[in-house]
């Protein structure tokens, strides 16, 4: 950051030491961003939704997000500060991967295994009538959502068929994962490899799977026309 | 929906408004403040600077909070009140398309509902038009007024590269336009600098720089030029180069072309690696192999190179034991042809080898390969062994009780005394039980046994035969008892069962079952049901001879179109495209008539290019189509020529009193100008030029040396207007202007005429055309006897006719050119009257048909038969004349004009005849030059087989003749022919030589038919 540059700009708070700048930088951030918005943004518009992403022609909205996030739908992406593009970066994730399983057929799940789903998200937003509310307030429909769950199972089902074999360990490498992680397993109270054994394989499957479907995402979007729309402020 | 026009601005004023609007997409929050808002913000810093650093850093993450979580923040979005206006603006600009404005799902008057604004914008964005649509509401006195901010999708202008390219700038833009096309979107910029650095960077620009930017981005008419800032650097060069391995290095250097402190380019030296690792092998080294492994060295700027080249020893094939054709063993063993020695080769070409030797009947083949090193040959050696060859002797099947021998004989594919094959014996078993099974007998078992016959029985000493017992254990037929339907809410049952090829008492045959889901899985898809499921459920009774069949069918939703999009028609009206979709907007969604769609949008001929995908948006049950085209040249220019060869008629100065047949050649050439798709219409009008040169009939000079060479004899121009869908029916119209001159055996002709059609196509078989034609022909260079010259001929040499026809085509056939299946029938009729405006009068019919088949066998045998019949009568017409003593008199014409007669012989109709040659008495004068008849019959039998590769042969047996009236028609005077023929199947079509016999061969003018007669020329004969 141009720290001189900042210094010499005219905001007439000059000859301040360094530290004092910085507390008057962070003064000016809430004061300037509040004050410059309301100055850009006319009389009262609301931007209902746009157009965030498109993947493989699949369009990703500002409503998708906000459902995304009221409904705790999808787990934000670690990276990056933005809360709406680490959200946009998941449901990007999702959309490429629902693209493949759609184009293996991935079977429809149960009924019931739906219905459970659904039930979870009404347990995370609380009492049916905020469901309601919130569906009505993101531009999200019941059967969207209920959509949204069947493809979410489909997906889970796909990358279990697909990678759950390559990520099965054999027992000498659940042996090593469990001598690098032996102090953790202590920790737990697992201290033998007897008792470990389970943890040890479950985990390092999971990582393994991950890891693997991390490497075929990376591959799938540089394959993938995905076009991002949404660039955090600096960008736009 | 009432859409607002917004005021254009003045050129600053928009830069302002632009300006103000990047200001607000900046924000990243979605929710503006209002006043108060900003009252309390306000205060809230002014707090902030009287507090604690840690209390500061809060308040700041706290802002800073604030203002990306208003941007996912519901609350204030006013969803559910009422919308008084929605107005589009692209790129700035008021927008008033109605069929945008169809696809909005906001309704004025209606509520707001954020679904419906998440669904416009889906099917705005399916148009493929939009780079991003943005949704705002402005709320006022009266509700909200929405708008729809669309964003063109822009695609640049032209791109230029500038800057230190480091290559030439042609490889560059071939790199660039090779993977995003000549006008990629302008969102693509950065892809497309990130591909010009790699590619830099693999040509040894590693350190190159791209920057792209726009200019011209202001115009609207045009998409801006894309500029690409290249910095290529520095390139590397090529440092120091280890060779290892048996070559020479400077040779090896020499075919990489790769010397130290060259520029370094790894694509164009993998190239070369490639290119040299391909010439070893051709010289017989088929497991050499050329590596290049390139290291930076430390300052970056140098790459060294290790190259390692195993040249491996030249391979040669050698083969011992029994014998087998050399073309055989080129195509089983094909390790010179590919130019390797790999393990799998080898064990594949073990394996062809047996598998041919067992298809010649050796039973027990044994083919093994070895390798012998030898200094650096290595010599793989195939052993053959091919044992002793076997025949199938006596074939006997027993056991079948309800199928005659006869009927299973199909099925039967080992046959006595053809060579014995294992895996035919394993063929006939499952032919036979799926034989049996077609009849009901579900559980047939067919078991093969086969036995070794004595020498001493055998027919031919040394060879072996082996006998084959067929047994068949028939077991119970099974018939089909009850067909259950269960599930089926939406599609009657009566459909279904109508749909199904199972039917109770019907023999029971399980694939047909399978067969039954699929029809009834498309009567359901057809209806919208995408997502049903069938599973049929097969219960035996316990005698297995009677078997209930239950379909269980979960229906799941019906899913409709919702909207229907055209992009991609720049030329073509919306319009002529929707007439041809079947899929509309609130009808079930139906797969076939998607396929059908398809089909009638491709046979329009106007674009390049169709998709028809589904959007999936919203709900489940509804869809967009997306049709996307990509229109086709609208102009086409065409042009060719060719020579034509045949049997003429001719008058010579040698024999002036009769006919002689001479072998003439006419080389000819057209041009074809045509425009489609005529005011976005799909109309179209075609101009089509001819011409012939032909040696025109001798002529003795006054210097007593004869007339030859050539002149223009034949022409033909046709211009032609098409109107499909004429007066918004199914029908299309067509007005054909033809102007021309043409050669006939015993007369030329000109002929100026106008047509008007309307043809409709009743099925996509079936075909009826109505026409009216108006038609001038005039007769010159006639060579008729005098004596035998037709009164028409005489009297109306410069015809008027004026007449009306319909005929119907159903054409089957599965290729016009070369058709291997299908038949063609044709029926036409034809009016000539003089109420009409015709000089004379006269009816014409004319039938044909032909038929297809491709013989059973392994070798495309095809069998062609056609019969064609022609009928003609004209109507008396009295006609003022002078007799011969120069009395007025009354002649009476009841003629057909000659340009409108009937002929035969020659290429495409009795081969054994030369064109126009075959007549029975009455059609053919004195001198030998045929005057045409109005009745005419030809009859073609023709078998075409393949010979090598593109070339086939045929035999084929012709009959047919003219006669002078339908009266004097006469089954006796049919006069047949035999011949044979090459074809060459060549891009134009089958170049056909025929050679023809007449079979009762005549004396015609004096002189002994022509036998045999040539013909060269282009296509089938029928």
């Amino acid at each position: 950051m141009d720290w001189a540059g900042i210094r010499d700009s005219g905001f007439g708070i000059r000859g301040l030491s360094r530290s004092a700048d910085l507390k008057n930088l962070c003064v000016l951030c809430v004061l300037c961003g509040c004050l410059v918005r309301p100055v850009g943004a006319g009389a009262q518009e609301v931007l209902l939704d746009r157009v965030l992403a498109i993947v493989s022609g699949e369009v990703i909205t500002l409503s998708d997000v906000r459902a995304a996030t009221a409904f705790q739908l999808v787990t934000p992406a670690a990276a990056g500060g933005d809360p709406v593009a680490r959200v946009v970066a998941r449901l990007i994730e999702r959309q490429l991967i629902l693209n493949e399983a759609n184009r293996y057929a991935a079977p429809d799940p149960a009924s019931a295994a739906i219905e459970r789903g659904l039930a979870d998200v009404r347990q995370r937003v609380s009492a049916g009538q905020a469901v309601e509310a919130t569906l009505a307030g993101t531009g999200m429909t019941a059967a969207r959502l209920r959509d949204f769950i069947r493809d979410d199972l489909r997906i889970d089902n796909y990358l279990d068929q697909r990678f759950g074999g390559a990520a099965q360990p054999t027992e000498e490498e659940v042996a090593a994962y469990y001598r690098a992680h032996q102090a953790q397993f202590d920790r737990e109270g697992l201290a033998t490899f007897e008792q470990a054994s389970p943890a040890a394989r479950s985990r390092l499957r999971e990582e393994r799977r991950e890891a693997l479907v991390a490497d075929w995402l990376e591959r799938l979007r540089r394959r993938a026309d995905i076009r991002e729309l949404y660039l955090p402020s600096s960008k736009d | 929906m009432p859409v607002v026009p917004q005021k254009r601005s003045s050129s600053k004023t928009q830069r302002h408004e632009d300006a103000k609007a990047a200001a607000r997409r900046a924000a990243p929050s979605v929710v503006r403040n209002s006043p108060s808002s900003f009252f309390v913000s306000w205060c809230l810093g002014v707090f902030v600077l009287h507090c604690s650093y840690g209390l500061r850093a809060f308040c700041v993450l706290c802002g800073l909070a604030l203002c990306v979580t208003a941007e996912l923040s519901a609350q204030t979005l006013p969803a559910g009140q009422p919308v008084a206006a929605v107005v589009l603006d692209l790129d700035g600009r008021a927008l008033s398309d109605l069929a945008l404005v169809g696809l909005i799902d906001t309704k004025v008057g209606q509520p707001l509902a954020l679904p419906d604004v998440r669904e416009s914008i889906v099917h705005l964005m399916g148009l493929g038009r939009f780079e991003d649509v943005r949704v705002h509401a402005v709320p006022d006195g009266r509700g909200l007024t929405l708008r729809y901010e669309l964003r063109s999708l822009r695609t640049v202008k032209a791109i230029e590269l500038r800057g230190h390219l480091g290559l030439p700038e042609r490889e560059l833009r071939d790199a660039v336009v090779e993977r995003f096309g000549a006008s990629p979107p302008v969102g693509r910029a950065g892809d497309i600098a990130l591909a010009l650095r790699e590619f830099l960077a693999q040509r040894g620009f590693d350190r190159a720089t791209v920057a792209p930017r726009q200019i011209g981005a202001g115009e609207r008419s045009a998409g801006p030029v894309l500029v690409m800032d290249v910095d290529a650097g520095l390139r590397t060069v090529v440092g120091g180069i280890a060779v290892q391995g048996p070559i020479p290095r400077e040779t090896v250097l020499h075919e990489l072309d790769v010397h130290p402190g060259a520029p370094y380019d790894a694509t164009a030296l993998l190239q070369q690696v490639d290119r040299y690792a391909r010439k070893l092998k051709a010289d017989g080294h088929y497991r050499a192999t050329v590596e290049s492994i390139p290291r930076s060295t430390g300052d970056g700027r140098t790459v060294d190179l290790a190259i390692r080249i195993d040249l491996g020893p030249v391979v040669r094939v050698a083969f011992e034991g029994d014998p087998l054709p050399v073309e055989a063993l080129a195509d089983l063993v094909p390790i010179a042809r590919e130019r390797s020695a790999d393990q799998d080769l080898l064990e594949d070409s073990k394996l062809r080898l047996e598998r041919y030797l067992r298809g010649q009947g050796y039973r027990d083949p044994r083919v093994d390969f070895s390798s012998r090193q030898e200094d650096h040959q290595l010599t793989i050696v195939f052993n053959i062994r091919r044992g002793p060859r076997f025949r199938v002797g006596d074939v006997r099947v027993s056991g079948n009780q309800s199928l005659a021998l006869d009927d299973l004989r199909p099925s039967i594919l080992v046959r006595s005394g053809e060579p014995f094959v294992d895996a035919q014996l394993e063929s006939t078993r499952a032919a036979l039980a799926d034989h049996y099974q077609r009849a009901g007998y579900a559980d047939v078992a067919v078991a093969i046994g086969t036995s070794l016959r004595d020498p001493a029985r055998s027919a031919s000493p040394g060879l072996r035969e082996i006998d084959v017992r067929i047994t068949i254990d028939e077991r119970v037929r099974t018939v089909v008892g009850q067909i259950l339907i269960e599930g089926s809410a939406s599609v009657s049952e009566g459909v279904l069962r109508e749909a199904m090829l199972s039917k109770p008492g019907a023999p029971f045959y399980r694939p047909q079952v399978v067969r039954d889901v699929d029809r009834v899985l498309l009567e359901y898809r057809d209806r919208g049901y995408q997502l049903v499921a069938i599973d049929p459920d097969i219960r035996f009774s316990e005698d297995r001879r009677i078997v209930d069949v239950r379909f269980l069918i979960r229906e799941g939703p019906q899913i409709f179109v919702d909207h229907v999009l055209i992009v991609g028609n720049t030329r073509t009206s919306a319009d002529t495209i929707e007439r041809q979709l079947l899929v509309k907007p609130g009808q079930p969604l139906s797969i076939t008539a998607v396929l059908e769609s398809r089909r009638r949008l491709s046979a329009l001929g106007l674009f390049r290019r169709i998709d028809i995908t589904e959007l999936q948006h919203g709900t489940e049950t509804r869809r967009d189509i997306l049709v996307t085209v990509e229109e086709a040249p609208v102009s086409s220019f065409g042009f060719g020529g060719g020579v034509e060869g045949g049997e003429r008629l001719r008058r010579t100065t040698e024999s002036p009193d009769r006919a002689t047949e001479r072998f003439e050649f006419a080389p000819r050439g057209f041009v074809e100008i045509g425009r489609r798709n005529l005011w976005g219409k799909n109309r179209s009008v075609n101009l089509y030029t001819r011409v012939s040169v032909r040696p025109p009939a001798e002529r003795l000079l006054p210097d007593g040396e004869t007339k030859r060479g050539l002149s223009f004899r034949e022409y033909r121009v046709v211009g032609v207007f098409r109107e499909p869908d004429i007066f918004g029916t199914d029908a299309d119209g067509q007005i054909t202007g033809v102007l021309e001159q043409a050669v006939r055996s015993s007369f030329n002709f000109r002929r100026r005429s106008a047509r008007l059609e309307l043809a409709q196509r009743l099925t996509p078989r079936v075909s009826v055309v109505g026409r009216y034609s108006f038609d001038r022909a005039e007769l010159f260079d006639e060579q008729f006897n005098t004596g035998d010259r037709l009164l028409i001929d005489r009297i109306f040499p410069n015809v008027r006719l004026s007449s009306i026809a319909g005929s119907m085509l159903r054409d089957t056939r599965d290729d016009a050119l070369e058709p291997t299946k299908g038949t063609l029938i044709g029926i036409d009729g034809q009016l000539t009257a003089r109420a009409i405006g015709a000089e004379v009068g006269f009816s014409k019919t004319f039938l044909q048909g032909f038929t297809y088949r491709r013989l059973p066998g392994r070798r495309p045998i095809v069998f062609a038969a056609g019969a064609r019949l022609g009928l003609a009568d004209g109507f008396a017409r009295e006609v003022p004349a002078t007799g011969p003593e120069g009395t007025a008199i009354v002649e009476i014409v009841e003629d057909v004009p000659a340009s409108e007669r009937f002929f035969a012989g020659g290429d495409t109709t009795v081969r054994g005849f030369v064109l126009d040659r075959l007549g029975a008495a009455g059609t053919i004068d004195v001198d030998g030059f045929p005057r045409g008849g109005n009745a005419l019959m030809i009859l073609n039998a023709e078998i075409r087989l393949p010979v090598w590769r593109d070339l086939g042969a045929v035999g084929f047996i012709d009959a047919g003749n003219v006669f002078a009236q339908v009266d004097d028609f006469d089954f006796g005077e049919i006069r047949g022919a035999v011949g044979f023929g090459l074809r060459y199947r060549s891009p134009v079509g089958p170049i056909r030589v025929d050679l023809g016999f007449a079979l009762d061969r005549r004396e015609i003018g004096g002189r002994p038919e022509r036998l045999p007669v040539l013909h060269i020329s282009i296509g089938q004969a029928f």
